[in-house]
């Protein structure tokens, strides 16, 4: 029984095997190449996106980025004039020391459409950055422990009748995350408290970060992917070359950048397929919403290189060449912390896409 | 049609991979689905292959096939098993006034199975895993008619349908599969076989004769599912096909058979082009039945044959016939008011110039027998 129990398991072990035997009754393996693509046109531009879905807050300045925080809070217009003391609470994510300032807010927004120049979808504000009425709220600190700031009592009619919320604006140089209205039990919240010792807590319903960068218009002819203030690369690579029967095996976009700012080790980049013509519409071509490819950036690794498997792209515009509009490198989401990398346009290091495509095999009547 | 051919391979093709030399031409010329004539080596003519085979038959004979087929292949040192179980073939005769016969039958006549790797490829990140499915299958029905006792001619119609898929996998070496590329075929032809016997109770002497036929083989291409290439009809012209039989019966326990079949596939045309790989075929087989006990048979018998393509090996110059030489042994078990249970076993060792396969064949009949006879009604029972 043993010994027949060993055939079984070695019979079945010979058939588990993937050795090619036979293969070559196939006649010669279909063909197969390798091209290597650089862009054809390439392009960046820069955008203002809406910043409202991070999951924290960031405050502060430096050298190339500003980030202002914006806060709304329900609050009721009745009653104000037994408030005796108005706190604001908020509960950083990280360490940091960022003086700040803090004034309401005169226009109103929207979270999901707020940017450095637009209040919402459709309206712009008066002064990029926030419009904001000349009343400082407080002025204040923020570090690890300072989670309780008081508003400025005088100013209250103001806050509540006439003011969109509040702006935190950085005063120095630093950078201090905070949590936002979507961190359970931690969201900023604005206190009051009444004559007779009552107190009323209203917890912020809306907020976002808006940022800018000083470098926006530096470097014209940079490519450049970023957050934060959105860079995007527009590559276009014809491909015109590989038959629509071709089985792309592999595509890998590749390149090795630069850092010029950043905030995290790692460097979330995507690859967007662009539905329209950018040579038609420029920087408001549209462009997919799926991603077609990611890859995490770690610039302190040895192989510092970008590498997006874009296989399926390149095989569905070989099968459809008409959709190949290029592709837009983004940050990958474009509001998550603050970095810039730049691209170089040749070399080695510049952008170049290689793909290894196979011929279809013949039928059984052609081999 | 498509649909039906789609349907029958699904129904039979139950798992894939019966030989490595079945990706060219039409593929392996299936033996007839009968374990008693495989048993026997299968003399073509002296079975159910010919519709002029059944001078005798006093009850109706309903007999259905399943096969299990492992096959090992070796190349330059290298070794793959494959496997294939699934039902082979349906077979009816049934007894008609003034000793007519009616036939039909299912049956496979060409298998299309495989599965095989390739080598990993310098410079690439893939393998390629093909698997191949499907074959083509005979729908036949037709009469035969005994004479004097001793003579029985027989006719059919033989419906050829069928289908294969071949699936070309791209696996990637780092795990999964990236794309795939499938060639459908669908196979529709028809064709006549005519068949003759003159039997006594030592000799036997079997004939059968089909014409060449042409057959329409539509493929479609489809590349890594996404891109549908256009369809391509190809007309495959077969050769003529003869078989001979003769069966010898020495003693009273006795019964020897030989059997002939020749194909002159050289005259095989696709789209009425001679196609170089195809040779003239023949099999040549003598096998013999001894009752050890009454009703309890042993059988045993030797083939060899020629396939009827050539291997062309891509990674040599030379083109090679594929030689089988097969031995083949089995029994019957009769089963009280029913019929009998048929077994049979075969060992076939095929060759060509760099590839040879050891295939094993377990065939398995399960044959019945009734009598239409006529019953007086009683009242009470």
């Amino acid at each position: 029984m043993t010994r027949i129990s060993r055939l079984l398991v070695t019979l079945l072990a010979v058939g588990c095997t993937t050795l090619p035997t036979g293969f070559d009754q196939l006649g010669p393996p279909p063909e197969s190449r390798t091209i290597t693509l650089l862009p054809d046109s390439l392009d960046s531009y820069s955008k203002y996106v809406p910043l409202g879905d991070a999951a924290e807050l960031l405050l502060g300045r430096d050298d190339q980025y500003q980030s202002r925080v914006l806060i709304k809070f329900p609050v009721k217009d009745s009653a104000l004039d037994s408030v005796t003391t108005v706190q604001l609470v908020l509960y950083p994510a990280d360490s940091g020391l960022v003086p700040f300032v803090i004034r309401p807010c005169s226009t109103n927004w929207s979270t999901a459409a707020v940017t450095w120049r637009m209040a919402d979808s459709v309206v712009q504000w008066l002064t990029p950055g926030g419009d904001y009425w000349h009343l400082d709220l407080a002025q204040d600190t923020l570090t690890k422990d300072s989670l309780i700031i008081n508003l400025d009592r005088r100013y209250l009619d103001t806050l509540v009748r006439s003011a969109y919320g509040i702006i935190l604006f950085p005063l120095d140089t630093g950078f201090i995350h905070l949590r936002s209205s979507t961190a359970t039990g931690t969201p900023p919240r604005l206190r009051f408290t009444f004559l007779d010792n009552g107190k009323r807590t209203y917890t912020a319903t809306e907020d976002a970060h808006i940022v800018d960068t000083f470098q926006l218009n530096s470097g014209l002819t940079d490519l450049l992917v970023g957050s934060g203030v959105a860079f995007r690369t527009y590559l276009y690579f014809n491909i015109e070359s590989i038959t629509a029967a071709a089985t792309v095996v592999s595509a890998e976009l590749r390149f090795q950048p630069q850092v010029q700012y950043q905030r995290n080790d790692t460097l979330p980049v995507s690859v967007h397929r662009l539905s329209e013509s950018y040579s038609a519409k420029g920087r408001n071509a549209g462009f997919s919403p799926g991603i077609s490819a990611s890859f995490r950036y770690v610039p302190a690794d040895t192989d510092s290189i970008v590498r997006l498997d874009i296989r399926n792209l390149v095989q569905f515009w070989t099968a459809n060449p008409d959709s190949n509009h290029g592709i837009l490198l983004m940050a990958q989401p474009e509001w998550t912390d603050i970095f810039r990398i730049k691209l170089p346009r040749t070399g080695s290091a510049a952008p170049r896409l290689t793909v290894q495509y196979v011929l279809p095999p013949e039928d059984r009547f052609q081999r | 049609m498509k649909r039906s051919a789609l349907i029958i391979t699904a129904s039979f093709a139950l798992l894939a991979g019966q030989s490595f030399f079945n990706m060219r031409g039409l593929g392996e010329l299936t033996p007839l689905a009968n374990a008693r004539a495989a048993s026997l080596a299968n003399p073509a003519a002296l079975s159910l292959t010919n519709p002029g085979i059944v001078l005798n038959l006093s009850k109706t004979n309903l007999s259905l096939t399943m096969l299990g087929a492992g096959t090992y292949g070796t190349q330059e040192g290298s070794g793959r098993l494959i496997g294939n179980i699934r039902p082979a073939g349906f077979h009816v005769a049934v007894p008609l006034p003034t000793k007519s016969r009616l036939l039909a039958g299912i049956d496979q006549r060409f298998s299309q199975d495989f599965d095989v790797w390739s080598e990993s490829l310098s410079g690439t990140n893939y393998r390629y895993h093909v698997v191949g499915k499907g074959g083509i299958y005979n729908f036949r029905a037709g009469l035969a008619q005994a004479l004097f006792d001793r003579f029985c001619l027989g006719l059919e119609y033989h419906r050829l349908v069928g289908g294969s898929h071949e699936n070309w996998q791209f696996r990637l070496t780092e795990g999964g599969s990236s794309s795939t590329d499938t060639i459908e075929i669908d196979y529709s032809a028809g064709t006549i076989r005519a068949g003759a016997s003159f039997q006594t109770r030592l000799f036997s002497l079997a004939a059968t004769y089909e014409p060449g036929f042409s057959m329409t083989c539509h493929r479609f291409k489809r590349v890594h599912g996404v891109v549908t290439d256009s369809v391509r009809i190809y007309q495959v012209r077969l050769p003529h096909t003869i078989l001979l039989g003769i069966g010898i019966s020495p003693i009273e326990r006795l019964a020897v058979s030989t059997g002939l079949e020749l194909r002159p596939w050289s005259r095989a045309t696709i789209n009425d082009t001679p196609v170089s790989d195809f040779r003239n075929g023949w099999r040549g087989s003598v096998g013999a039945e001894y009752e050890l006990f009454p009703n309890y048979p042993v059988r045993l018998g030797y083939s060899h044959q020629t396939w009827y393509y050539d291997v062309r090996p891509s990674t040599l110059l030379v083109v090679a016939p594929i030689q089988e030489h097969g031995l083949h042994l089995g029994t019957s078990i009769p089963i009280p008011k029913f019929g009998s249970l048929d077994l049979s076993g075969e060992l076939l060792f095929r060759n060509s110039s760099n590839l040879s396969e050891t295939a094993g064949r377990l065939m398995l009949s399960l044959v019945y027998f009734e009598t239409w006879a006529k019953r007086t009604r009683r009242w009470g029972y």
